[in-house]
């Protein structure tokens, strides 16, 4: 085992500009990274430095084209048989030989599984931080302030790298609205090599059984069953109204717990973090760890019988009754339209 | 199979208080706990050992009183627990915190295999695991929620995705990190407890860790900084709706509509 060296760190004097890492997945941008070029635009105009993106894939060509219709100064392109799947290792290496020639002085991500594989990696690499999970992003002068919740969004806390170039930070998805696309493309391309070995871990496949459900990170609306659904037969309720509303389906931890659905459903701190339109919240209580994965949702409505339950708390609209009596009036209701 | 899972004491989230002057985390006098996920990082541990031989070894990093998490691990089963206390670690982010460990680690070698949680509780960073494995060197696979195979110097791993997941073929040694749905956490035994309370860790202290350098070390090696913390927003007051299901159901619709 070689214990690394100590990273020589880049400097603030030597550091410029906002690097967006432009996550794709089967050639197809995720929405998160378009959202970064929205708050990645803003802080580039207030330092009154260039914006750029980093694509890293194979036969990426026509992505980085596609990236010039969103007001990015240069899209840094690394090209590579050992990029066409995301490998820790490989996306590292990649991402931090065009940091280390770049030399931005905020580099931002999104939180997707990706984005806090490798990111911790490069940041490691470069011998900085990287504040993750980041819900909103503001400038003190040259200096990044990173708001981010922590002890399960029990508080929030706004952190600066002051000294730290360059200053990572991953964002939560839907904190900011996705980049116009122009019709006109500007800006210019760079390509860069970079010679990449084979990793250590190598992808073998994507294995989705699930294929063609919604994700849960990026429904427009959720449905989630809590333990006051009674059972594992009535999530097959849950899932019609989901369907009527064009939603996914999601679960507290007590339901996945009881072997009612399966843990990529679970929404909360030990879960996912959403942030729908619209969440209902079917038969649960509002647990803290709960609450914490769904609060930011726009609009809340919570079905319980217990008008004290504390889910009623974040709840914009509280329906106080039985799910079972409820949820069908709903399917109905919503069915019929108008 | 020689494995070493990172455990942390951290505060159970549902405890914490603030004070409603300052706005800071009120720490004094909350008991500590084992980092929920890093339970069943640990659980997975000491499967593997009921498996294929070998030894669990728990690394923990923390003030010295810190000691819920090693304990609570050798409670499980782990056979032996290294504490790294020392002053000099002390007000350390993520960065320090990650660099120390790895010294902590390549000190200790002989492992085939390091196990984290996939984040703490309260820091929320999820930044240990890669990070240690990028200053080790070794491959990483995170978000892990099912050890497909594990022998012969590689393992095959599925990491956990937005879609689905990914098979991960490693070298070992490698650092894994998981999430919930590897495995249900075991509850330990009363002579597991027994022991848990006369065990004694191994200390390391700052000095001992290997080709540390003291300024990347504690607050002297964090490169950020906490300026402000607050609650979180409240949110706005709701309306209730209360009577027949269809009536319910017509007024949740038209308030929707609106
Ligand atoms: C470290 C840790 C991490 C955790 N992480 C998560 C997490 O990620 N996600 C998560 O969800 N939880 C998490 N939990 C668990 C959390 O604390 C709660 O136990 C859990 O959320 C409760 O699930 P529930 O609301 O479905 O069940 P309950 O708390 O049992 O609530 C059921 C609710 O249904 C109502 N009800 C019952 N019958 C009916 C009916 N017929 N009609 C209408 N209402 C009805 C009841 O009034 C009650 O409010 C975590 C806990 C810990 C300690
Ligand atoms: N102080 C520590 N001592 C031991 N392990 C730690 C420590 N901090 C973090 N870890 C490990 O790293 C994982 C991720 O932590 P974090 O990056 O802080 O979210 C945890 O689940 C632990 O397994």
């Amino acid at each position: 085992m070689e214990l690394m060296q100590d990273p020589v760190r880049l400097t603030p004097e030597a550091c410029k500009g906002v690097l967006v890492f432009a996550e794709q997945r089967g050639g197809k941008l995720v929405n998160v990274s378009l959202e970064l070029l929205t708050i990645g635009r803003t802080l580039a105009n207030q330092l009154g430095a260039p914006l750029c993106a980093a694509l890293l894939g194979q036969g990426v060509a026509d992505l980085a084209g596609e990236l010039q219709h969103y007001q990015v100064d240069e899209v840094h392109v690394v090209d590579n048989a050992e990029l066409a799947n995301f490998q820790d290792e490989t996306y590292a290496t990649a991402l931090t030989a065009v940091i280390q020639t770049l030399k931005p002085s905020i580099v931002l991500a999104g939180m997707t599984n990706v984005g806090r594989s490798f990111l911790p990696r490069v940041a490691a690499q470069l011998g900085v931080g990287l504040t993750s999970g980041c819900t909103a992003l503001s400038l003190d002068g040259q200096t990044l302030v990173a708001t981010r919740p922590a002890f399960g969004g029990t508080v929030y806390a706004d952190v600066v790298c002051e000294k730290a170039r360059p200053q990572m930070a991953t964002v939560r998805r839907k904190v900011y609205e996705p980049a116009a696309r122009q019709a006109t493309s500007g800006g210019t391309v760079v390509n860069h090599t970079v010679a990449l070995n084979a990793p250590k871990a190598k992808f073998l496949e994507n294995v989705n059984e699930l294929a063609g459900a919604l994700d849960l990170t990026e429904a427009d609306v959720i449905v989630s069953g809590g333990r006051g659904i009674g059972g594992p037969e009535f999530f097959d309720t849950i899932k019609e109204l989901a369907k009527v509303l064009g939603g996914a389906v999601g679960a507290s931890r007590a339901t996945v717990d009881a072997g009612w659905i399966d843990y990529s459903h679970q929404v909360g701190q030990t879960g996912k973090s959403v942030k729908p339109k619209i969440y209902f919240a079917c038969g649960i209580s509002g647990a803290i760890q709960h609450l914490v994965g769904m609060r930011n949702s726009d609009t809340i409505i919570a079905i319980n019988r217990d008008p004290e339950a504390p889910i009623f708390n974040v709840a914009t609209y509280g329906l106080v009754g039985d799910v079972k009596q409820i949820v069908p009036a709903l399917i109905k209701r919503f069915s019929q339209g108008r | 199979m020689n494995i070493v899972v990172c455990v942390k004491e951290i505060l159970d989230s549902a405890d914490v208080k603030f004070d409603a002057q300052t706005g800071r985390l009120v720490r004094d006098g909350q008991p500590g706990t084992i980092n929920a996920l890093d339970e069943y990082a640990v659980e997975e541990a000491l499967r593997l050992k009921e498996a294929h031989g070998g030894t669990v070894t728990v690394l923990s990093m923390g003030p010295a009183k810190a000691e819920a998490a090693w304990r609570h691990a050798i409670a499980m089963g782990a056979d032996k627990a290294i504490h790294v206390t020392d002053e000099a670690l002390a007000g350390g982010d993520t960065v320090a915190s990650a660099y120390a460990l790895s010294r902590a680690l390549a000190r200790k070698g002989d492992f085939d295999l390091v196990l984290c949680g996939s984040e703490t509780l309260d820091g929320n960073t999820a930044y240990v695991g890669p990070a240690v494995a990028q200053n080790l060197g070794l491959p990483c696979v995170t978000f892990v929620q099912k050890i497909e195979q594990i022998g012969d110097g590689k393992a095959v791993a599925q990491r956990m995705m937005e879609a689905g997941y990914d098979r991960v073929e490693t070298t070992l040694p490698a650092v894994m990190s998981v999430v919930k749905a590897i495995n249900e956490p075991r509850i330990s035994s009363l002579k597991g407890k027994m022991r848990a309370k006369k065990e004694a860790a191994e200390v390391v202290k700052a000095a001992d860790l290997p080709g540390a350098s003291a300024e990347r070390l504690g607050a002297t090696g964090s490169t950020s900084r906490v300026t402000r913390t607050f609650p979180p927003q409240g949110r706005p007051k709701g309306t209730l709706f209360e009577g027949e299901p269809d009536a319910i159901a017509d007024q949740l619709f038209n308030a929707l509509k609106g």
